[in-house]
């Protein structure tokens, strides 16, 4: 009788070995991921297509209310045409950068300090979360009141919105700091200026490039919120002037005109991320 | 309320110059807290530490300490982290080159002054810290438990390297550890603590030769007296060597 070894690590021939596979398979092979989520939203797309060219014939809901997909390049066409598609990219992108960068510049000064200094944190943090679960939409008209529908007050609000996001993440950052990094410092001899500048700013960057990211996507949704209340410019702007007009394409266009701006100022981010973080494990 | 917790009791030990000494204890032994007295970062609510005749009044890089998890700063290089104390007391730029080449040479690490700690093997990084804690020329450096998150292999090559390391470079060196064997491959003098509270029991010299044989008979004499000494039951001294 032959004994059957308890463990046995030895590689199976294989018969057929994917030798017959082609290119294209093996490539759709390693790409099945990514084609499966563009297969869903073509499928989405064309389905949403369809019904909407046989509303067209059997008019179930006002076709002007039902817009094909396929319709908006004729709106891109003619938005660029008109010179409005770079009027308002331009004016909705100056005003999210602006904002962006006042707030997200007061948001790290003030949180790195209320991180680091007691007296810092006593003084300005408990102001500072009496504000925050405040949805800043709430303030958005006192914003008009005081300063009208122009552009000052589209990037102050966006200001106050990203703040928060900033603050929160820079003093959680400096928070977040290895007491370990310090006492390693410090037994090196590193004085508090050095130990500031070389060990707590760059350990409370991964918490920072948190913020700094969600801050960009919030600058964006806040953005588009101002610009359908206050504003004379811009792509919020001109949804609502397109809602006055029925141009329902157009409402449609700018609205996936956002996304994908949302989709390229994340990916941005991340890249940048990435970057700044290469050493993180 | 708790009553306060005596953490050490009447604990008086002397480090000759270049002398490698190590505190061997159980957890719990107070051996961590002496040495973050000696290096400064706790108080102790009586006595005093002098180094080299001064008094201890914080952390300070007369002081090099290798602690336990390596410590290393993930954001900088290997370079920048051997560099790091050298900047620290303004040492001129060519002078530091100089000096991070002679330690990555001296822990064999050329090639990787560029590579980030988490791209290291755990080894690599505790001979990263080990010369960090060199590079500014410490009257003494601490080692905190540094080898235990090693695995074996790597632990017993970098406790032998670092042992010709401090020959070559006459290092006055303190260690807390809680292997015998450590103890006894490294060091010249063993001060042996008990627990509850922190007192030194025994203070044992190793006069063997280096580099030392953790098989010969002398080797596993020393181990199976200080195995006594730390569990304090000469009867059982196969438990004693761990």
């Amino acid at each position: 009788m032959s004994r059957i070894p308890a463990i046995e690590v030895a590689p199976v021939p294989q018969p057929h070995a994917r030798r017959s596979a082609s290119a294209v398979q093996r490539w759709a092979y390693e790409h099945a991921e990514a084609l499966w989520r563009a297969g869903a939203v073509v499928l989405f797309f064309v389905v949403w297509q369809v019904v909407a060219m046989l509303n067209q014939q059997v008019k179930i809901v006002n076709p002007l209310l039902l817009v094909p997909p396929l319709e908006l390049r004729h709106t891109v066409v003619r938005q660029w045409q008109e010179g409005l598609l770079v009027a308002d990219l331009k004016a909705s992108l100056s005003a999210a950068g602006m904002g962006y960068f006042i707030g997200c510049s007061l948001g790290l000064i003030t949180g790195i300090l209320v991180g680091y200094r007691q007296l810092a944190q006593r003084l300005w943090d408990p102001v500072v979360q009496i504000f925050r679960p405040i949805p800043p939409l709430a303030f958005l008209p006192m914003f008009i009141l005081y300063l009208g529908i122009g552009e000052m007050t589209r990037v102050l609000f966006i200001a106050y919105s990203v703040y928060f996001y900033t603050y929160m993440s820079a003093m959680q950052g400096v928070k977040h700091v290895d007491p370990l990094h310090i006492r390693a410092a410090l037994s090196l001899g590193a004085s508090h200026r050095r130990i500031f500048w070389a060990i707590i700013l760059p350990g409370s960057m991964p918490h920072v490039m948190t913020g700094l990211r969600v801050s960009a996507g919030m600058s964006l949704f806040v953005l588009v919120a101002a610009e359908l209340i206050a504003a004379d410019a811009g792509i919020g702007y001109r949804i609502m002037w397109a809602r006055q007009y029925f141009e329902v394409d157009t409402m449609l266009f700018d609205a996936f005109l956002i996304g994908f701006l949302g989709f390229m100022i994340d990916s941005g981010m991340r890249r940048l991320e990435r970057h700044v973080l290469r050493w993180k494990p | 309320m708790d009553a306060p917790l005596r953490a050490l009791e009447d604990v008086s030990v002397r480090v000759e110059d270049r002398q490698f000494v190590s505190i061997l204890g159980p957890s719990g032994c107070g051996k961590s807290s002496l040495l973050n007295i000696v290096a400064g970062f706790i108080r102790p609510t009586r006595g005093q530490v002098l180094v080299g005749g001064s008094e201890v009044a914080g952390p300070g890089r007369d002081r090099g300490i290798v602690f336990q998890e390596h410590a290393l700063f993930p954001w900088m290089t290997v370079r920048g982290n051997i560099e790091f104390g050298l900047k620290a007391c303004h040492v001129p730029k060519p002078e530091r080159d100089r000096k991070v080449e002679e330690l990555i040479d001296l822990v064999g690490l050329s090639g990787f002054e560029d590579a980030f700690p988490k791209q290291l093997s755990g080894g690599m990084r505790q001979r990263v810290a080990v010369s960090r804690a060199f590079a500014t020329d410490p009257d003494v450096v601490l080692l905190d438990e540094p080898f235990s998150a090693l695995d074996e292999q790597s632990r017993q090559r970098i406790q032998r390297e670092f042992v010709r390391i401090c020959q070559a470079t006459h290092q006055t060196v303190l260690m807390v550890t809680h292997s015998i064997e450590e103890s006894i491959l490294m060091s010249d003098r063993v001060v042996v603590m008990a627990p509850r509270p922190g007192r030194i029991r025994a203070t044992v010299d190793i006069d063997l030769a280096r580099p030392r044989d953790d098989t010969s008979p002398q080797f596993i004499e020393k181990r199976r007296q200080i195995g006594a000494l730390l569990y304090d039951r000469p009867d059982s001294v196969e438990d004693g060597a761990r």
